[in-house]
């Protein structure tokens, strides 16, 4: 056991099975374009927006999950 | 149930698995098999997502949480928004990134064979055992309640599952999940709507939540600091992230639904519909709980839920005792029920002394009750050692044959077996699929065809089938059953999570330094749990803590690695 590359990794890297969605990338590889693809929503263009919402609704339901606690203790 | 209830049963579940069987019965290559087609859309795996997580244990058992202990439980899922976002943000673009079948192909690259190797394993280990769970436990409350035999009923609901799991491999689990968690969502709301329409009359829905709020059933945020309280904001937000992290990021069960997008928008809206909805979800399954609690206090309950087992005992020697405790147990609650008529009538005039008092009586009442309860349940261990005196899984379904028409009996029971299939033909999806990339394809067998691979997927998902098959014939859980499952996945995800988070985070860090440690943290989280008595959602915590930490450790005492960022 030591941390030298695993011959049989480097086996997966050079010959990765068949995959029709990216074997015309580049190694095999999603292009990098998706990785920078916009959320295709009309009001929130940038993920951070997506998260910012989603965490807006987590606060939104402790919220209300607090009040009920309190409300009818 | 009757005759109509069996044909709705049959029908939903024919009709699922059928359809699912039929549209993916030509997937022949190994990408498709492992991924589906490449085009599912986030809705589809938004839902695929959530019907994995929720199996027959999430409908069946947090009900009976909800009526035994109110909303706490919620708390349990307050980490998953938050680990979603880090998923969808981290995770998810580099599994994209690197195209990979399973999550533990990623550790095999950044670190070495070894650790993907251990990564695959805990995965494998844990997931077997949690497979065995997700069929057994609904079946252990299906055939008391119906008088199934239990054999049978892991046996047929198992081989189903695994037939089209085999038969479809990822597609058919995505596309049946789709309209199994329609029928969910519908047996649910339906169950509801019957509840709140057979509530007493004059009891509105904010005298329900009064009542159930009066006997401490809404009390779903606690900030309490003790480290022994199960669930609490801390547990939930810091072990529940902790575990969401490691279930979402790091389990291939997940990590295979969201895989399937046919883009990186597609995979991460399927996430994030998950993180606004999974906690109201929750919610909701635990206040149909409280409310069934409300439910009972106007119609006397069974003494204990699972009735069958206290009818067994009856007709023994503890039967005058235990008939004993039912009279005293129907007293108590005839006493409380006409405290709370009073409580409610004293509310509605406005006359909040008389409210106290009548609320303050009805509780006393209903401790006397509990006590009955209690004596039941001991004098029912007592009797039959081997006994389950945990009695809350049978609340819902005790309800539900009581008290829904026919017709709706038999759709509910179809939620609870759409559900168990769900979540099991994921786990087998992804069971087949990591010990044919991880270990067949990397260890046994590197080169070889498409249809070599995609035949051995199906003969490992069919012997992880029958694994859990005899795993469940042989199960007996004493904790309530979506807590069983939750303490299993708490054991070892942490250290799961923490192999990655290293892999993800600290470049530093080689393939031997993080393997020891996450050996090594296993072994502590072992230790740890059969010694301490602290909420088990702190082992994620643990066990991902010491992972990292002990992985700097080693990394000091090891030669700098050339291995790393090869991704």
């Amino acid at each position: 056991m030591n941390d030298q590359p695993d011959p049989r990794v480097d086996g997966d890297l050079r010959a990765p099975l068949r995959n029709p969605a990216t074997d015309n990338a580049p190694g095999g590889r999603v292009p990098p374009a998706e990785m920078d693809e916009t959320t295709g929503l009309p009001a929130v263009r940038t993920w951070r927006g997506v998260y910012t919402i989603v965490l807006g609704f987590f606060v939104l339901w402790v919220g209300l999950l607090t009040w009920l606690t309190f409300a009818y203790s | 149930m009757n005759a109509i209830d069996y044909l709705v049963l049959i029908g939903v579940i024919a009709g699922i698995v059928g359809y699912g069987m039929w549209t993916t019965r030509r997937r022949v290559d190994l990408h498709t098999y492992l991924k589906g087609a490449g085009h599912t859309p986030w809705l589809t795996i938004g839902l695929s997502v959530m019907a994995t997580q929720a199996s027959a244990i999430t409908f069946l058992s947090t009900p009976g949480q909800g009526y035994e202990s109110g909303l706490g439980f919620v708390q349990n899922y307050f980490g998953a928004p938050l680990a979603l976002i880090v998923i969808s943000a981290v995770f998810l673009p580099i599994y994209r990134r690197l195209n990979v079948y399973t999550a533990y192909e990623y550790l095999g690259r950044r670190f070495d064979a070894k650790t993907r190797l251990l990564g695959a394993a805990l995965f494998l280990v844990q997931r077997g055992l949690g497979a065995g769970i997700t069929i057994y436990a609904p079946a252990i409350v299906l055939s008391t309640v119906m008088g199934w035999r239990l054999d049978l009923t892991i046996v047929c609901s198992g081989l189903l599952v695994v037939a089209y799991t085999v038969s479809g491999g990822s597609a058919a689990v995505n596309l049946t999940q789709k309209y199994q968690i329609g029928v969910i969502f519908a047996g649910m709301v339906a169950a509801l709507v019957v509840l709140l329409a057979r509530l007493p009359a004059g009891l509105g829905f904010g005298d329900a939540l009064a009542v159930a709020g009066g006997f401490h059933k809404l009390e779903a945020v606690d900030f309490s600091l003790d480290p022994d309280r199960r669930y609490t904001i801390w547990t939930g937000v810091l072990g529940g992230m902790f575990l969401a992290l490691s279930y979402f990021g790091t389990d291939q069960s997940q990590v295979q639904r969201y895989l399937t997008g046919s883009s990186l928008r597609e995979s991460r809206m399927g996430l994030m519909f998950n993180a606004v909805f999974k906690i109201p979800m929750q919610f909701f399954i635990l206040l149909l709980g409280a409310l069934l609690f409300v439910f009972y206090q106007f119609e006397t309950p069974p003494v204990f839920f699972n009735k069958a087992a206290w009818h067994q005992q009856a007709d023994g020697p503890a039967g005058a005792r235990l008939r004993g405790l039912a009279t005293e147990f129907a007293a108590a609650h005839a006493d409380k029920e006409r405290h709370l008529q009073a409580w409610i009538a004293a509310r509605h005039a406005g006359d909040p002394a008389a409210a106290s008092t009548e609320r303050a009586a009805a509780l006393a009442a209903h401790a006397r009750g509990e006590a009955a309860r209690e004596a039941t349940k001991t004098a029912l261990r007592s009797a039959n050692p081997r006994l389950v005196a945990n009695d809350s899984d049978y609340v819902f379904i005790n309800f539900i044959l009581d008290h829904l028409p026919h017709g709706l009996i038999g759709l509910l029971v179809a939620v609870f077996f759409a559900a168990t299939f769900a979540s099991k033909a994921a786990e087998l999806n992804a069971l087949g699929s990591t010990t044919t990339v991880d270990l067949y394809r990397h260890v046994v067998r590197r080169e070889a065809g498409d249809a070599h691979y995609v035949a051995a997927s199906k003969w490992f998902t069919a012997l992880w089938g029958l694994f859990a098959i005899g795993f469940a014939l042989f199960a007996n859980l004493a904790e309530n059953l979506i807590q069983a499952t939750n303490i299993v996945g708490s054991v070892f995800y942490g250290v799961v999570l923490g192999l990655f988070l290293v892999a993800f985070f600290f470049k530093r860090v080689g393939g031997t330094a993080v393997f020891w440690a996450a050996v090594a943290s296993q072994v502590l989280v072992f230790i740890l749990y059969a010694t301490l008595t602290i909420s088990y959602l702190w082992y994620n915590v643990i066990g991902c803590a010491a992972c990292i930490l002990f992985s700097f450790a080693l990394q000091a005492f090891l030669p700098a690695n050339t291995a790393n960022g090869r991704e």
